[in-house]
């Protein structure tokens, strides 16, 4: 059951962290291409 | 119990085990039979039961001129396992190119064998015509050659197989996976497998509902989602159409399958890692602290550059037309959002430039991308730094230097000399690929870009990768994708095996006529 | 005087509404728009080429993908007009045939900097086909050879690995 809440908690946590990172980058590039 | 008194050679134990490899290959062929069966497309279902058929036969044929290796349960050494992946690939690309050569939509066996090689070393450059045209069978195999040509041929048939692990952890090295996740290699392919296939089912179900809300009906809506899905975990960069990823017109569609290329363009160790609790590995891993700045500068750079020529208008734009090939360049996928000639008409030399370099460096070890490797680059990187602290230190200290993969491990002068002469490889085999599309009278810039993109089994073309293409680039090319994937060992081992089989003959002939 | 340039004026007339319906009416192929895209940007073009695959209904209007045989593009059409393309092409159809005269955006601002095509007029030339498979005597005779042959082996080879794995 540990296991399973393990594996759930790690593929959100990969999920956020990309998400997290493209959401990021938009960012950096609406800087950019305000500028 | 039968014993016999002579060793069972080498060329059988290879012979044995290719064998093997074939047959299971061959038995995944029943997947685009019934798929043909389900859409009644009789054709593509008679080209792949010819093609099955074939495989079957010439499975058997290899398996049963090594038998003596499965009776005497023969022990597989490393440079077994290295010759094997390699042959094996060699062998199935002839195989898997029946099924092309079949259905028409290719000009000659040598650009059938192009696309699978293509489809096994994830790359993605094609050379089939007309995909708007082609069977559902036909697309079901190239999406699934690349999805599991992703995973490994070899560790395909280690799920399979029955028998001891000493032998398992060989033939899994042979396939450039060198991470060992647990101390079973069968359990460590099986793991690879589970994880693969729970993202299979979220990415598939994540695309196919996004599919339906851009309009594509039920049905095809399921089949683009699988279909993209395997290329875009694979990083292999296959699409069900010509246009390929530009067919759906659709930002949400493009970031799903970004989060997906990315994730799929790490270490297989990494996710392990993740799921098991430890997911602070994310950021403290020495690869994706290496993928997550090379890339970031690169789009900014990229960015950066087309913005002051005036390229795309917007920053949405700019997000969907430059960060989302450049990551799709750096993670070695290849799905592309602007026209391949576009790269060459609009992007100008320094973009140009920027994709190159982020193409060769790739993605993560152990996984399904392709390039020098965020691993590689990362060690390198900080083993220069390393030496130059060296320099500047008293020479009396004696400092241990370390790098985060997974767990601490030792920086020390081996880690770097290996990873120094496989990057050293991997730059002589895309300067030959320049070379050579530029004696062909290709400009600099498009031979480079589309070198970097073999090399690196990316998939994106600025336009040279086409059947009018000479002879001569698609056979190195071919070899390009197959070295860059299996990173030269096994390649090294095979030519080596062959070429010392060769010179024994000649020596036994010379000793023979003397 | 008067005359002569009478006819000048006319003659330039002529020459100016000559050269615009050639224009509009000049079919380019998709690579040459792509080949020349700065130079066409925003200027009305006309292409002709298969409807493939499916239409994609965003609401008033659509994306239809058509192939003209050097490439494909995506045409932005109103959902109205796209509604009259009944057959697309895919393994089983030919789509059917349209002609779009509409303007060719080189990085279409509406559409996150996408190459593409605002209708403005559609007209389907030739209709689609269902394609009906013809399946060569050769594969047939090949099939019907190669595959009990194979799975003959296949089985002989299974039983005899099955009974080692048990010996061993």
């Amino acid at each position: 059951m540990q296991r399973r809440m393990n594996e759930i908690k790690g593929l959100f946590a990969e999920l956020l962290g990309t998400l997290i990172y493209a959401g990021l980058i938009f960012s950096v590039t609406a800087i950019i291409m305000r500028g | 119990m039968k014993f016999r008194t002579n060793a069972v050679s080498s060329f059988e134990i290879i012979s044995y085990y290719t064998g093997y490899v074939v047959l299971c290959t061959a038995l995944l062929m029943t997947i685009p039979i019934i798929t043909a069966l389900v859409f009644a497309e009789w054709n593509a279902m008679l080209d792949f039961l010819i093609s099955m058929a074939i495989a079957t036969l010439v499975g058997i044929a290899l398996a049963g001129i090594g038998w003596r290796t499965k009776q005497n349960r023969a022990n597989i050494q490393w440079k077994h396992g290295f010759v094997i992946a390699a042959l094996s690939w060699f062998v199935l690309m002839i195989l898997c190119a029946i099924p092309y050569c079949l259905s028409g939509h290719i000009s000659s066996m040598l650009d059938a064998c192009f696309d699978v090689m293509s489809g096994f070393t994830t790359t993605g450059l094609v050379l089939t015509q007309d995909l708007d045209h082609l069977s559902t069978a036909l697309n079901m195999w190239r999406h699934m050659l690349t999805f599991i040509g992703g995973q490994g041929m070899v560790v395909l048939a280690l799920t399979i197989m029955i028998r001891e692990t000493s032998g398992a952890y060989r033939l899994y090295v042979g396939e450039a996976k060198d991470i060992e996740l647990v101390p079973n290699v069968k359990g460590t392919t099986r793991i690879i497998w589970r994880i693969s296939m729970i993202y299979l089912a979220v990415g598939t179900a994540a695309l196919w509902i996004d599919g339906l809300i851009i309009g594509l009906k039920p049905v095809s809506a399921f089949l683009h989602a699988l279909f993209m899905f395997e290329s875009a975990w694979s990083t292999g960069g296959f699409a069900p159409m010509t246009q390929n990823i530009m067919y759906y017109h659709s930002l949400s569609f493009e970031t799903i399958t970004m989060i997906i290329f990315i994730l799929g363009s790490f270490n297989f160790g990494l996710h392990y890692a993740i799921w098991q609790g430890k997911r602070k590995e994310l950021v403290k891993n020495i690869e994706t602290q290496s993928f997550f700045i090379t890339s970031f500068i690169a789009c900014m750079l990229t960015v950066y550059g087309l913005s002051r020529a005036n390229v795309y208008p917007d920053t949405v734009s700019a997000f969907r037309r430059i960060v989302y090939n450049v990551i799709s360049a750096h993670t070695t996928t290849g799905f592309g959002t602007v026209y391949a000639r576009q790269f060459a008409l609009e992007w100008g030399d320094f973009g140009i430039l920027i994709m190159v370099i982020v193409m060769l460096i790739g993605g993560s070890a152990c996984s399904t991308a392709g390039g020098f490797k965020g691993l590689r680059v990362g060690i390198v990187f900080k083993g220069l730094i390393m030496d130059i602290k060296k320099l500047l230190c008293s020479e009396r200290s004696r400092k241990a230097y370390k790098f985060h993969h997974i767990k601490d491990q030792l920086l020390d002068d081996s880690v770097v000399k290996s990873s120094s002469l496989i990057i050293i490889c991997y730059m002589v085999l895309f300067g030959i690929g320049t070379m050579i599309g530029t004696f062909y009278g290709y400009p600099l810039s498009s031979s480079a870009f589309e070198a970097a993109s073999v090399t690196g089994n990316v998939g994106l073309s600025i336009g040279i990768t086409s059947p009018a293409m000479p002879a001569v680039m698609k056979i190195y090319y071919i070899i390009a994708m197959y070295m860059g994937r299996l990173e030269f060992l096994s390649v090294f081992a095979l030519i080596g095996y062959v070429a010392g089989g060769i010179k024994k003959l000649c020596v036994k002939s010379l000793k023979f006529s003397s | 005087m008067r005359k002569i340039i009478k006819i000048f004026v006319l003659m330039f007339l002529l020459v100016i509404s000559f050269s615009l319906n050639v224009f509009a009416a000049q079919r380019t192929d998709i690579n040459s728009l792509i080949e020349h895209a700065k130079a066409l940007d925003n200027k009305e073009v006309t292409v002709q080429g298969e409807a493939i695959g499916e239409m994609m209904n965003r609401g008033e209007y659509s994306w239809v993908n058509i192939n003209d045989g050097t490439n494909a593009m995506g045409i932005w059409i109103k959902t109205a007009e796209a509604e009259q393309i009944t057959s697309f092409g895919d393994y089983k159809h030919k789509g059917d045939t349209v002609k779009i005269t509409g303007i060719f955006h080189r990085a279409c601002v509406e559409h996150g900097g996408e190459a593409d095509i605002h209708s403005e007029t559609c007209e389907i030339t030739v209709k689609g086909i269902t394609i009906s498979e013809r399946i060569p005597s050769g594969k047939l005779i090949a099939t019907v050879l190669l595959v009990p042959v194979a799975a003959i082996l296949f089985f002989l080879y299974y039983k005899k690995s099955r009974k080692v794995t048990a010996e061993l």
